[in-house]
């Protein structure tokens, strides 16, 4: 094992823990849990787009650079928490580093998402949203198919690598012009909360909580990145939801 | 303006269209269960006369004089 293999591992190891989600401190921890396993020091800067870690070791205080860009991955717990096991791995049975290299490469590679139950998970819990808001039982039914196919469209739009901000639009849209049939057709007696949770499923809600938690560690550039992103997407979401209201002339005050 | 009812119809339409299709494409995926099946399957393609008429007798395979006739025939 040489200085720069395990700098390329680490710095590979950040870029996609950074672009799974991970918090700046995970993200910290873990690197440096890795390298001390290994008997090196490291330094990190975590970057919106790109990762830098200084390496080196006690005896020699030369510091080597790795660099790389961030993997546009996606959020992805199940990543986020196999790579973290994989850090625990490296330092409690201190695997060589062809083996974690090899471990790493098999946690990446593998699909994660099970899209027919994340759709069908989605959906239920932004009916329940609706529920919650005090919408009547055919207004969630109506919320329950709206996130469905707004889910589905997303699904599709990103896989075929559709910018993010116009799926978003896009599947704001029509999950909100679906629910406006609560109110066309006189479906629902709350269509307004029909309407106004149908779009909920889209919320940024892990960068908005990544972004405080890289502000309270200090880390404000990343804090700053991921809530400009969030805000981004919040506001793509936003112009589709008004774009449905005044097409479909919905009436929010009802 | 278009009416609000005529966009709603719209909009399904097309989110059922889509739906649709990509439920279509996923059953022709999983009921080829080799890639290159999947590849050689077309809803529509040019195909012999006898892919559609098999007549007790004829030869399943197209031997080279058969060829030498199509090729003739498409000259």
């Amino acid at each position: 094992m040489t200085t720069t293999d395990l700098g390329r591992f680490l710095a590979d190891y950040t870029a996609w823990l950074w672009g799974c989600g991970a918090t700046c401190t995970r993200i910290e921890k873990n690197v440096r849990r890795i390298a001390a396993a290994y008997g090196y020091h490291i330094d990190i800067t975590v970057m919106p787009v790109h990762v830098t870690v200084a390496l080196y070791s006690p005896e020699n205080e030369n510091r080597e650079i790795f660099s790389n860009r961030t993997a546009p991955c996606g959020i992805n717990f199940d990543l986020n928490t196999r790579l973290s096991a994989l850090s625990w791995a490296v330092s409690d049975a201190r695997l060589p580093l062809e083996e974690a290299h090899e471990r790493f490469d098999h946690i990446i590679s593998r699909h994660y998402a099970d899209g027919a139950r994340i759709l069908l998970l989605a959906s239920l819990a932004n009916a329940c949203f609706c529920g919650l808001f005090k919408g009547d039982a055919m207004a969630m039914t109506i919320v329950l198919l709206a996130t469905m196919a707004g889910y589905f469209l997303k699904q599709r739009l990103l896989r075929h690598k559709v910018d993010v901000r116009i799926t978003f639009f896009v599947c704001a849209f029509v999950s909100a012009a679906i629910c406006s049939g609560a109110m066309i057709f006189g479906w629902s007696d709350t269509p307004a909360i029909c309407v106004a949770t149908s779009v909920l499923y889209l919320i940024p809600g892990v960068p908005y909580l990544n972004a405080t938690s890289d502000l309270i560690d200090r880390h404000y550039l990343c804090a700053f990145s991921r809530f400009m992103d969030a805000v981004v997407l919040t506001a793509s979401l936003g112009a589709g939801l008004i774009l449905a209201i005044f097409m479909m002339k919905i009436d929010m005050t009802w | 303006m278009l009416d609000p009812m005529i966009i709603w119809y719209a909009v399904v339409g097309c989110v059922l269209i889509i739906c649709t299709s990509a439920f279509v494409k996923y059953i022709m995926r999983h009921h080829h269960y080799d890639s290159r099946h999947l590849n050689a399957h077309h809803i529509f393609s040019i195909g012999r006369e006898r892919d559609l008429l098999f007549i007790p007798g004829d030869r399943c395979e197209m031997d080279r004089e058969d060829e030498e006739v199509l090729n003739d025939d498409d000259d």
